[in-house]
């Protein structure tokens, strides 16, 4: 569904990614995982469109959109919930689920709202308050449930679980998993390995711009240097 | 008696500061999504109203004449975003901000060239003696002038509020990053805020003329107080830019009556130095958040 | 090589009216030049050296101008002293301005000071002494020790040292430390907080000496112009000034000096349409602001630059 052959980023002179080969399958969780600033967050900004690639592509069902603008691509059906949430703190619960919905044009939005709000009903609780006023993990549920009004194909997660007290990190991720069930394919960003490995069914592993590693979440889980790195064992 | 006299100060006041209002709210409109600071809001007003002249001019009936100046205005701004901002995406908001004031020269001396630099005479789209109801005369471009405004001002809020780009406008000027996440298109977005506090100037512009002078120089003043309503409103506030301008007019048809005349101009200066000193978040804004 | 060509354009600027001594009236915009030029260099100093925007520059044109036209008129008093005592109220007030810049940045800035000028503006309009809106007429023309300077040769002469008595602070201000603070607060307020800069202090010592030289043009245009009236100084001029500071060369020297000679010059050159050269000084500052930040004397030097760059980064 989604292959980065050879890509390379750079902001101004210097370069991030250094020539990264990712594929994502239809129907997949697959899991980036790296440190700070191993360049997971940039990736993805490559993918949605945000920054351009310097060299190589970015392929999704076939077509070449490694150079397209970010509304092309979010009307493609690629969707990234950005990393720290972004949510419209000055716009309400509902209006930021109707941006969720800014590039279709059918006429189920409505219905997609109340959806929404079935499946997340601290949402529909909180509709017509503002979101900022939104607790952290409630912000992050709202964030990903703008993504899903976009009606996504493949959707970006960057560190939802980040900031976010234990027991909603928990109930984050069974959001993610339910995603998948829905047959939204997800590639997701996180720092916290060994929750993200447990959902996924593929992984990589980034450091400083290169590939390190990569393999399905078994074998990522059992790896030494995985363990010792990400997993804290 | 006295409170006749104050009567008739508020509501002419209120007349006055309508058109204030209406070209804060453009200025307010482009500095929320954009950063910067459009000095030359009044003068896009003042050239769409050179406009307004020529048509009239060709015998074309003033209330059509009316309309379709808002709408040219509309594509001026368009046009002024489209052609020209576009090719400093990236630069920094205080770059814009001096790029307007090129076109405060270049609009005024294009007006100037165009329509010569002597006072043209330009007339009210309402003509007639003033209204008289209760004791209250109001003159009839006053009326008009603030049913306008009322009328735009409604036009505004539900743009905002209900409409799909008017929330795409507000998710801009909140978020840019996150916007252009959700498939907005920015540079739209910009083209028709600029549209739209272009409508706001050319409609300022026309509502003003007949009241003061049809000049190259007549948006000057009216951009200053509109300037002060805007810093009363504190500056990115909507409704604050609103009330600011309507407060501004009748603040200065009260203190020129009962204190001073020759008050009445610096007035609005004091009250820019003042709030901005003492209070930036104006009297009705929100707290703005400070870059660094 | 530098001092070279700078002696070279000062022997010119000294020998320009021997060559055009059939035609005063070029040597007049010459000197109107040489004013303006003033008047941009202490806008540089605010602006260019330490990153304040003023939007009301014209105003201390004006009130050199004015104090200096009501001292000697109506005070009778000489017109060396006139000029230092006018300069220094300039400066007295660029000081007082300056203190709106410890609390505000940017855009407020901008309006405040805008604002204040337009102020400005309207207390000359209202005050009976300075001829209300009709301004004051029949200056004399500035006289030292007798000599009077009625010619146009000789006020250009006077507008001369005095240009490079300014050109000498300016270029003495970039080098010393005061000058070094004031870059530090225009790059960042912040880190030049950080490293122990009073920025309060600098802020202030650029708006006095800005404005003083803004007085002194002022003064050097009521004398030679000899009719001042209120509306002149306003947000316009600001504008104007502001445009001749970005499209000479924000932060150089020269660029004041060649973006006031164009400003001047333009004019003659489009069969004198002062709305014409309007547009197309607004259409310079544009164009500057978004493909040539250096100015036109960045574009002068820009062979030079290229030349040099690579070591100087």
């Amino acid at each position: 569904m989604l292959l980065l052959e050879n890509l390379h980023v750079s902001y101004g002179p210097i370069e991030v990614i250094h020539g990264i080969n990712i594929e994502v399958k239809k129907g997949e969780i697959v899991s980036l995982l790296g440190s700070n600033g191993a360049g997971k967050t940039t990736t993805l900004k490559a993918i949605s469109g945000v920054v351009k690639p310097t060299l190589g592509k970015i392929v999704f069902n076939g077509e070449d959109i490694s150079r397209k603008e970010p509304s092309y691509i979010v009307s493609k059906g690629i969707i990234h919930v950005p990393e720290g949430r972004h949510i419209f703190p000055g716009l309400t619960v509902r209006e930021n689920l109707l941006l969720g919905a800014y590039m279709r044009v059918d006429k189920e939005i409505r219905k997609d709202i109340e959806k929404i709000f079935k499946y997340f009903p601290i949402l529909e609780e909180r509709k017509n308050q503002l979101a900022g006023t939104l607790s952290g993990g409630e912000q992050q549920i709202l964030a990903i449930g703008r993504g899903l009004m976009a009606k996504p194909k493949l959707l970006l997660l960057d560190e939802p679980s980040l900031g976010l007290a234990p027991k909603i990190v928990s109930e984050i991720f069974s959001i993610i998993e339910n995603l998948k069930k829905e047959g939204i394919t997800v590639l997701l960003v996180e720092q916290n390995a060994r929750k993200a490995l447990k959902i996924s069914d593929r992984g990589y592993v980034l450091v400083t711009g290169n590939i390190l590693l990569q393999g399905t979440s078994k074998e990522l889980q059992n790896d030494e240097n995985v363990k010792k790195l990400y997993l804290g064992r | 008696m006295n409170t006749l006299i104050l009567s008739n100060l508020i509501v002419s006041g209120l007349g006055t500061g309508a058109i204030y209002a209406i070209v804060a709210l453009g200025i307010v409109f482009i500095f929320r999504t954009m950063e910067a600071v459009n000095f030359a809001e009044g003068d896009m007003g003042m050239f769409m109203t050179f406009v307004a002249f020529s048509l009239i001019c060709l015998k074309i009936p003033y209330p059509l004449v009316f309309i379709i100046v808002v709408a040219l205005s509309f594509l001026f701004g368009v046009l002024v975003e489209k052609g020209i901002l576009q090719f400093i995406k990236g630069m920094s908001p205080m770059a814009i901000t001096i790029v307007t004031l090129g076109f405060v020269m270049v609009f005024q001396g294009l007006a100037g060239f165009i329509w010569g630099t002597d006072t043209k005479p330009f007339p009210p789209l309402w003509k007639g003696p003033p209204i008289k109801a209760h004791g209250i005369i109001l003159g009839r471009q006053d009326v008009v002038t603030l049913i306008t405004a009322f009328v735009i001002f409604i036009i505004f809020v539900l743009l905002l509020k209900k409409t799909k780009i008017g929330i795409a406008v507000r998710a801009v000027s909140e978020d840019r990053y996150a916007a252009l996440l959700m498939g907005v298109r920015v540079s739209t977005i910009f083209a028709f805020v600029w549209g739209f506090s272009g409508l706001l100037a050319g409609l300022g512009g026309m509502l003003a003329a007949p009241r003061f002078s049809l000049d190259v120089n007549m948006m000057t003043t009216i951009q200053l107080e509109a300037f002060t309503a805007a810093v009363l409103g504190g500056f990115s506030s909507i409704p604050g830019a609103i009330f600011g301008g309507l407060t501004l007019g009748v603040l200065e048809n009260l203190i020129s009556f009962y204190v001073s005349s020759s008050l009445k101009e610096p007035i609005s200066l004091i009250i820019i130095v003042v709030v901005l000193l003492v209070s930036p978040n104006g009297l009705f804004g929100k707290k703005m958040n400070k870059k660094v | 090589m530098k001092n070279k060509t700078n002696l070279t354009i000062l022997l010119i600027a000294l020998a320009l009216p021997l060559v055009l001594y059939s035609k005063p009236a070029f040597v007049g915009y010459l000197t109107l030049a040489g004013i303006m030029a003033i008047s941009a260099l202490g806008l540089n100093i605010i602006l260019g050296y330490s990153g304040q925007i003023s939007l009301g520059h014209a105003a201390f044109m004006a009130i050199g101008a004015y104090s200096s036209a009501i001292l000697t008129m109506q005070f009778h008093i000489p017109f060396i002293l006139a000029l230092i005592v006018s300069v220094l109220i300039a400066a007295f007030v660029g000081i007082l301005v300056g203190f709106p810049s410890l609390r505000l940045s940017g855009f407020y800035l901008a309006i405040v000071t805008m604002a204040l000028g337009e102020a400005v503006v309207s207390i000359f309009k209202n005050w009976k002494l300075a001829g209300g809106n009709f301004g004051i007429r029949n200056i004399p023309p500035p006289s030292i020790l007798g000599f009077v300077f009625s010619g146009e040769i000789s006020k250009y002469y006077l507008v001369l040292f005095f240009l490079l008595l300014s050109v000498y602070i300016s270029n003495n201000l970039v080098r010393s430390n005061t000058g070094r603070a004031m870059r530090a607060l225009r790059d960042s307020e912040i880190a030049a907080q950080s490293v122990g800069v009073n920025v309060a202090k600098y802020k202030i010592i650029a708006f006095s000496l800005g404005s003083a030289l803004g007085g002194l043009s002022g003064v050097l245009y009521a004398h030679t112009v000899t009719y001042i009236h209120p509306t002149a100084f306003g947000i316009g001029l600001s504008i104007e000034i502001l445009a001749i500071v970005m499209v000479g060369g924000i932060g150089t020297i020269a660029g004041q000096i060649i973006g006031s000679l164009f400003w001047v010059i333009l004019p003659l050159f489009i069969g004198n349409v002062e709305t014409l050269s309007s547009v197309i000084f607004g259409a310079a500052l544009i164009i500057v602001v978004l493909l040539y930040p250096r100015g036109l004397v960045g574009i002068l030097n820009a062979g030079a630059l290229r030349k040099f760059s690579k070591r100087r980064r």
